[in-house]
């Protein structure tokens, strides 16, 4: 009986260990974006804001326009998931149904596709982009967001649609449906893996810095993170309670994601996948 | 209600030949099945059949069409799978109309073709429910009312009971026997399961490595085995088979098994080959109160009571032989008894060609 709740302690003391680990960062940014401007650097530092302010999000709104921003990123996040999505569950279906020279190495190659370092996709997208003429546009930005969001996808739908039962698609053949509704069954079947799919490649697309502020130089096509970034300094002084504020509302979309999906999340991570 | 005809079917994947020349006629209103162990072919012939895969070679009608360029869809076919494949999303009402969906049938005469077809399979209750709420046996009858619902000409059904338990089966088989015999749909029926198999079939055709052994009756392929593989496929226990060699001595013809020896007519000896196979079923051995002149003594070495009869394992001259039988009183093992064959139910085989050889033309 002792042992039993001596191990729960331990359990909960690591448990707590890990969340303060992975909270933390998030709380310091928060904390700082309601501290007043003089408080900041205080030493030593205060966990705990002695007196709560609002103006760096006033001040926020007033040197960027922050839902331009937001909406780029909401946009360029919402087309990256979107085609992405499209393709790379095409794709994958296609790997886990049909046998063609080659299929048993296209998933390695793909796989291997997504560990060669995104550095070295920029100078070749930055070119792709210039002489398309999609500098500074949205497709722009999503073009090399899909470079990291198809490899994922087509790894992670294959896995969900292995695992389900070609007799659904056969039966729904059998029962009068062309051979591309009956892949809709399917598709219908594993959206819950879609759904899974969807999050993690958000995350991925969501907080990208690296190509968005490669092929984006104007400030009006500047995603969040970039424009947080490049908009907020300033040449003698770093606004850090600007910048957490930023920081802060740009989290909020993944935290409440997260809050809503975890369940699924889990499941992914359960099954192996 | 359609014939349905294989002429010289083909199929292979990659090295293994699945079916192997298959020719195979099934009659209208007819109940088929097809029955052999796993690997032996015949869920490809159904998916042949149902147009899931495309045959190398040869040509399949159903009815008086050519089937072998046309989609699935295209067949009216109508398949039950062994695990249903319901969908989970779907209400039992939305499985079962799911293919007049698809056929774009009004929404008045989907509903009265649901209710109908659910009345007749009993599930009427459970139309609002998901199938993950339904038991086996209920999800069964679920598949088998999708299947059923649109009227298909042909229908198709692979080891449709084999993930149900064992009581469940034996009441969804006399329930698809009354369903065949009140829709009259030409039917094919895929098992591994030979009691299935008897019990359902107008017609059994039994394969094994991609070939049809034998197409009869279950009368006939119990009684009259085409060769050694369906002899011993069929039963439950299995027959009893040992090897012997034909010998002549002053023209007269006799087929030496050791224990047991067996005059062969002169006509027929010339036809076949030295290498012989005495088949005797285990409920063709028949026990005996007293030595005769055609008993041979047995030493009991393994009983099992089963209740309705017994199977015991028994020793006749070196030779294990099983017999079925029922006991008048127990019978211990080491116990000496004396037992015959009930000679008129002898299987002799070639040895050579596997094939059974006629004792008795005529019979």
């Amino acid at each position: 009986m002792n042992r039993e709740i001596l191990s729960k302690i331990g359990i909960y003391l690591i448990l707590l260990v890990a969340l303060i680990w992975a909270l933390f960062p998030l709380y310091w940014v928060f904390s700082t974006s309601v501290k007043l401007p003089g408080r900041i650097f205080s030493i030593p530092p205060t966990l705990i804001p002695d007196a709560l302010t609002l103006e760096n999000y006033e001040r926020l709104a007033e040197v960027m326009p922050f839902l331009q921003h937001f909406l780029n990123s909401a946009i360029i996040t919402g087309g990256a998931l979107a085609i992405g999505l499209t393709l790379g569950s095409l794709a994958a279906y296609g790997l886990s149904r049909y046998k063609f020279p080659g299929s048993r190495y296209f998933l390695g190659f793909i796989v291997v596709s997504r560990m060669i370092p995104y550095v070295a996709f920029v100078i070749p997208i930055y070119l792709i982009d210039l002489n398309l003429k999609l500098l500074n546009t949205y497709f722009g930005v999503i073009l090399p967001h899909l470079i990291i969001i198809l490899p994922f996808t087509i790894w992670l739908m294959k896995s969900f649609f292995d695992e389900i039962p070609k007799a659904y698609e056969e039966a729904a053949m059998v029962d009068g449906c062309s051979r591309l509704r009956a892949m809709l069954i399917a598709m219908r079947l594993a959206l819950p893996g879609l759904g899974t799919t969807a999050i993690l490649t958000f995350l991925d697309s969501w907080n990208e810095f690296m190509f968005a502020l490669t092929v984006t130089s104007t400030p009006a096509s500047q995603t969040l993170p970039v424009a947080i970034a490049m908009q907020l300094q300033r040449p003698y002084q770093v606004p850090w309670g600007v910048i957490t504020a930023g920081s802060f509302l740009f989290s909020i979309p993944v935290f409440a994601l997260g809050y809503f999906i975890q369940k699924y999340v889990a499941k992914t991570f359960v099954l192996g996948v | 209600m359609v014939e349905v005809r294989l002429e010289s079917v083909n199929k292979n994947f990659g090295k293994v030949i699945a079916v192997d020349n298959l020719n195979l006629t099934i009659q209208d209103q007819e109940f088929l099945v097809l029955l052999g162990p796993s690997g032996c072919g015949k869920t490809t012939t159904l998916r042949l059949i149902a147009g899931l895969e495309k045959p190398d070679s040869g040509e399949i009608y159903i009815g008086d069409t050519l089937v072998n360029d046309l989609s699935p869809k295209e067949r009216n076919v109508a398949m039950v799978f062994q695990n249903y494949a319901l969908y989970p999303y779907m209400k039992v009402f939305d499985n079962i109309a799911f293919p007049l969906r698809i056929r774009r049938t009004p929404g008045g005469e989907i509903r009265s073709s649901v209710q109908e077809i659910a009345n007749l399979l009993g599930i009427d209750a459970l139309l609002d429910r998901k199938p993950r709420q339904l038991s086996g046996g209920q999800q069964q009858r679920v598949a088998l009312a999708r299947a059923l619902v649109r009227k298909p000409q042909l229908f198709l059904m692979d080891e449709p009971l084999s993930n149900l338990d064992a009581k469940l089966r034996i009441a969804m088989r006399t329930e698809l026997k009354r369903l065949h015999r009140e829709l009259k749909v030409t039917t094919i029926f895929v098992t591994h399961d030979q009691e299935e198999a008897m019990t359902l079939a107008d017609r059994i055709a039994i394969m094994t490595k991609g070939l049809l052994q034998q197409l009869g009756s279950p009368f006939e392929v119990y009684e009259k085995p085409s060769n050694m593989f369906v002899a011993s496929f069929i039963g439950s226990p299995a027959m009893n088979m040992f090897e012997g060699e034909l010998a002549e001595k002053n023209g007269d013809y006799i087929a030496n098994f050791g224990i047991f020896s067996l005059p062969i007519s002169k006509k027929i000896a010339q036809s076949i080959s030295k290498e012989l196979t005495l088949g005797i079923r285990p409920e063709h051995i028949l026990l005996e109160d007293k030595k005769t002149a055609k008993s041979m003594s047995a030493k009991v070495e393994v009983t099992e009571p089963l209740g309705r009869e017994d199977i015991l394992l028994l020793n006749v001259g070196g030779v294990m032989l099983t017999a079925n039988t029922r006991l008048m009183k127990p019978l211990n093992v080491g116990d000496e008894i004396w037992v015959r064959f009930a000679e008129d139910k002898l299987q002799l085989f070639d040895r050579k060609t596997t094939g059974r050889i006629e004792l008795r033309p005529g019979a």
